[in-house]
């Protein structure tokens, strides 16, 4: 237990860096960026003079070097400057973000149920069912559902389930839970063809060791051969990914929040870059990119509880 | 994007090809028998050979200075079997868009951009890969600490999101987006060929190589790059579809190529207030899109199972 | 060797792979019989067919492969056994008696597993079918559809005859339930290499648990436990108690191999099959894992089929000696006899290529050329071309297997009297 910890906590220290390098591409992106935030907020005949004094006081007229510690030093009190936009003009970009977070937490957390629930069983049935008719349609969707553009697919689903059927709503919130099927859907597709694909090589893969060959010459049961220790080692690969499975997820909710309509984070980020609200725009991608550190880290250490063979000390 | 987590189970398990060598004759009798290769190459072939002569193909022009109000959302000719009132509109397969443009042609010339950015981007992002991770891999050390470390932060990011980081920043033009993507996507390749040639380094003849007196760079580029073109191969036409994604959904975002300029994902984001009334517009945008990206996905696929050698065997 | 008590006996077994490129027959026709408390080795090249000869018994050959012919009698009582033997050679003579056009219909039953050859059976002429149906073997099917035809007349007192209970031992008619019942606990096997062949993700104690709850009905823990540190106890495992909590790779290579061990003789199996045991270990530990098996074999009174490359590790270990070639055995002997006396001159080159101690040679002798492709099917003996005593008829005929002086069978020309009177 004491070595879990002490795995626990280095994983935590090393995703330190991954944040501090996080920080300094945003910043750095955005202190680059050719447009001038300062002239949107103004009107056309503003000053010379107008445009220096806001200048100061958002800091934009200090070196490089200083701008970036202020900004971390803000960061880490929780402060991620206000916003420019007109809309939202001198809101904390951090209570925008805390009112945005819940509805994404709950689009990628559904994706996610249906991606796995979907991917993992599918991937056993295919690969049980290797080179049959019923693989190769399986593998045939997993192709399509794949290659298609989470856009795309969120357009061809509103079209048949709301502009058809006119069993859901097209977009927004207002539908209750029926509204976050069709984006949920969308987000988690593609991911759970790709959790196919993975754990129908991996359960192949598997199956051609020898020590599921070793079981069978026990007289172990074929259901307990394959169910218990085939699906547990074939899981294995599948939960290595869900680290990167949260980035796709989180680089997912943008274009899907902003297909339906969802008021996430997604949808504040592309609102944000066509109105160059830029603070917004920086808050945002940190907050993303934090689920992505901390999805990997919840992925190092789920692996280290299932897989013994992980180096605790 | 997504494709990043595909690419760990179909290329992180490579094993180089031991023993024989086959010839590359060998290699594309084997390939034109796999039917994902050649479904996928026909697909790319027909969409590079439009796209190249879509100046000189006898289609409309896509983007036309005038507009005219009577050729605004004109439903193909063959719709009228699902009912559509089709009096006027001949010579639009694909119908027309909101400001009576050619969809037909849009979507052809939509090919050109999505295909040169991708293609590009997937250039930039190998060269920058491959160098680096051949650079890590090879010298190991420090250099390989530093080098593998900045690949693992940019692996573990999804490349979508900092391509929207990096497009937004530099504002939305064609060169930005290559830029964009090129940054955002390098750190596969230099994956894959820091492995490669940490792998191909242990071997035998590299060691022999350098008993002879061969210099480092030489021996990188003689014997371990030619080593890794296979599996480079297919993620470059993996990574040209991931491309093409990404372009699209950056462009359908509003930070990618800027209308009036035809792109893909701008299309389909038009089409969505039209979907009830005109399905058209997205409708096809988006079939050549998905038919596209799955071309690419395709020749990758059946590439790696021509030239994985662990594919080859117990197959009834 | 008379009046042993034969435990498993395999009868023209033949073990094909079907692949797109081809049949590959990787067991062609394998006879021997493994007695009670005895040691066979089976010794051969790597390929030659001896893991799958393994796998074949178990009913485990993978993928593409399946067994097409041949028998597998095991612990099959002594009387059935004569019972048997009376009514397959009265089934030859039935067979010999009988008209082509019945021989045609028999030959589609030669192996009731055979599908292929039904549809081909129609077209034959009588010297394929011979080819087919060599003289020497009693097609299962042929006795089969034999004793279908006359169960009516046979006495009733004769249950073994009337009931057809006749291949009820052979372990390919058994359903798979009742071959997973056999499976680890009448027959078990020890496999190459315990790196691979132990599941990565459960502990010892789960592995060893599953298996002895699987075949005694030991559910409770306390129970289980204790047992499983007696059979850990019994593999000379110094510490059970913490190697029990540990994972595969937390063990050594040695320690790995008794664990191994120790799962197949959890249930105190009547055969235990050990397929290569001490080639992936180290050598210091290969002599302790050998003498390990041995004792353990005195000790419970099983027998042991020991397959190995190795001719040092049979001869310390086994009381007979199988040579595979090819997919064949090309002959078989008791240890001392075959070290003595080798008769087949692929035997004699495997001696001859193993160096002996205190003897020095400027270059270690080879047996030239290589294994045959398996795809290829074979008129004659497969060894042909590697034979240095090969003569013509040698690439024509398949060799039977001769009894050359008690216990020690050949199948070489040499010792048929094919080839004529003037190579012996």
């Amino acid at each position: 237990m004491a070595d879990l910890i002490s795995y626990v906590i280095r994983k935590i220290l090393l995703a330190i860096p991954v944040i501090l390098l996080a920080t300094f591409i945003v910043f750095l992106m955005l202190y680059l960026t050719p447009g001038d935030p300062i002239v949107n907020i103004l009107p056309p005949h503003a000053s010379p003079d107008d445009i220096q004094k806001l200048r100061e006081k958002y800091g934009f007229d200090q070196p490089f070097i200083v701008q970036y510690g202020k900004f971390l030093y803000r960061l880490a009190q929780g402060d991620l400057g206000q916003s420019v936009s007109r809309q939202t003009l001198n809101l904390d970009v951090s209570d925008l973000i805390i009112q945005r977070l819940p509805k994404t937490l709950e689009l990628m957390a559904i994706g996610l149920t249906i991606s796995y629930s979907l991917g993992i069983p599918l991937g056993v049935y295919s690969a049980l069912k290797q080179n049959s008719w019923k693989d190769r349609s399986v593998m045939v969707f997993t192709l399509v559902a794949y290659a298609m553009p989470s856009f795309w697919l969120g357009i061809l689903l509103m079209l048949l389930f709301a502009v058809y059927l006119g069993w859901l709503p097209i977009e927004g919130t207002v539908g209750g839970f029926k509204s976050i099927i069709l984006p949920a859907m969308t987000l988690g597709l593609g991911n759970a063809a790709l959790t196919t694909r993975m754990m129908r090589s991996s359960m192949l893969e598997v199956q051609r060791q020898d020590y599921i060959t070793q079981l069978r010459s026990r007289g172990l049961p074929e259901s307990e051969v394959i169910f218990k220790h085939a699906l547990k080692n074939a899981m294995l690969p599948v939960i290595t990914v869900i680290g990167l499975d949260i980035g796709w997820f989180v680089a997912g909710a943008v274009v899907v929040e902003t297909v339906f309509s969802w008021p996430g984070l997604g949808l504040l980020v592309t609102n944000s870059i066509t109105n160059y609200d830029y603070p917004t725009v920086q808050g945002c991608i940190l907050v993303l990119a934090m689920f992505v550190v901390l999805g990997n880290l919840v992925a190092d250490i789920l692996y280290a509880f299932v897989d013994p063979r992980v180096r605790l000390g | 994007m997504r494709l990043r987590k595909g690419l760990n189970d179909r290329l992180l398990g490579w094993k180089m090809a031991g023993g024989a060598r086959e010839t590359i004759a060998d290699m594309i009798q084997r390939g034109s028998r796999n039917k994902m290769v050649v479904i996928g190459l026909s697909v790319i072939v027909v969409m590079v050979a439009l796209a190249v002569f879509a100046p000189v193909l006898p289609i409309a022009d896509p983007t036309p200075s005038e507009i005219h109000p009577e050729d605004q959302t004109l439903p193909p000719h063959w719709f009228r079997f699902f009912g559509y009132n089709v009096s006027k509109g001949d010579g639009h397969i694909f119908g027309t868009d909101e400001l009576g443009r050619d969809v037909f042609s849009r979507v052809i010339w939509g090919a050109r951009v999505s295909l040169l950015v991708a293609t590009l981007a997937v250039f930039f992002s190998l060269v920058i890969g491959v160098l680096l991770g051949l650079t890590a891999g090879y010298f190991g050390g420090k250099v390989d600490y530093i080098i593998a470390s900045t690949i693992d932060l940019f692996w573990t990011f999804p490349a979508f999101l900092l391509a929207l980081a990096f497009a937004a920043a530099l504002g939305p033009s064609l060169n930005n987006v290559i830029l964009a993507i090129s940054i955002s996507y390098w750190a596969g390749f230099a994956r894959l060929m820091r492995g490669q040639a940490l792998a191909v380094r242990e071997r035998l003849f590299v060691e022999a190589s350098r008993a002879l007196g061969a210099k480092n760079i030489r021996i990188m580029f003689t014997h371990v790059l030619p080593n890794c073109l296979a599996p480079l191969i297919v993620w470059a036409s993996i990574g040209v579809a991931d491309a093409i994604t990404i372009e699209s959904s950056l462009s359908f975002l509003g930070v990618g190529t800027q209308p009036p300029t035809p792109s893909w994902g701008y299309m389909l984001y038009r089409g969505i207030p039209y979907l009830e009334e005109a399905p058209w517009m997205a409708t096809f945008t988006g079939l050549v899109l998905l038919l596209t990206i799955l071309g690419f996905n395709l020749l990758g696929d059946g590439l790696r199972d021509v030239l994985d050698p662990r594919m080859k065997g117990l197959r009834r | 060797m008379p009046g042993r008590k034969p435990l498993l006996e395999i009868v023209g077994l033949r073990t094909q792979f079907f692949l797109h490129e081809g049949v590959v027959t990787a067991l062609d026709g394998i006879d021997f019989t493994v007695y009670e408390k005895e040691s066979v080795g089976i010794v051969g090249e790597t390929g030659c067919g001896k893991s799958m000869t393994a796998f074949s018994i178990l009913r485990l050959v993978p993928g593409p492969g399946k067994i097409t012919a041949g028998n597998i009698f095991f612990m099959e009582p002594q009387d059935v056994r004569q019972r048997r033997m009376q009514l397959e050679i009265e089934a030859q003579e039935w067979y010999r008696r009988s008209s082509l056009v019945e021989k045609k219909k028999l030959v589609a039953l030669y192996d009731y597993r055979d599908t292929g050859r039904k549809k081909k059976a129609k077209k034959l002429t009588p010297a394929q079918i011979d080819k087919i149906v060599p003289p020497d073997r009693v097609p299962t099917g042929v006795t089969r559809y034999y004793l279908a035809q006359n169960a009516k007349t046979m006495p009733a007192s004769d249950k073994v005859g009337r009931a057809a209970a006749l291949f009820s031992f052979d372990l390919l008619t058994r359903t798979d339930d009742q071959m997973r019942s056999i499976r680890g606990k009448s027959i078990s096997m020890i496999f190459q290499d315990p790196a691979t062949a132990l599941d990565p993700v459960f502990t010892v104690a789960y592995q060893l648990g599953e298996v002895i709850s699987l075949h005694q009905g030991i559910y409770d823990r306390a129970v289980l436990d204790k047992k499983i540190e007696e059979v850990l106890k019994l593999v000379r495992i110094a510490a059970p108690v913490n190697v029990m909590k540990q994972y595969p790779h937390e063990l050594s290579g040695g320690m790995k191999q008794r664990v191994m061990i120790a799962l197949a003789l959890s249930c105190s199996p009547s055969l235990l099959i050990a397929d290569e045991p001490t080639t992936a270990l180290d050598v210091t530990i290969q002599a302790q894992i050998l003498n390990l098996l041995r004792d353990l074999m005195r000790t419970t009174g099983s027998s042991m089929m020991l397959i190995t490359h190795n001719l040092g590790v049979v001869a310390e270990v086994c009381d007979r000696i199988c040579v595979m070639y090819a997919g064949r055995i090309v002959e078989e002997a008791e240890t001392f006899e075959l070290f003595a006396n080798p008769r087949h001159p692929y035997t004699a080159g495997l001696l001859a290529a193993f160096p002996k101690l205190g003897e020095r040679k400027d270059e270690l002798s080879v047996i030239r050329g290589t294994v045959p492709n398996l795809m290829r099917p074979f008129q004659g003996c497969a060894f042909v071309e590697r034979c240095e005593k090969a003569t013509e008829v040698c690439g024509e005929d398949m060799p039977r297997r001769v009894e050359i002086s008690p216990g020690h069978f050949v199948s070489c020309h040499l010792w048929t009297g094919k080839e004529g009177p003037n190579v012996r």
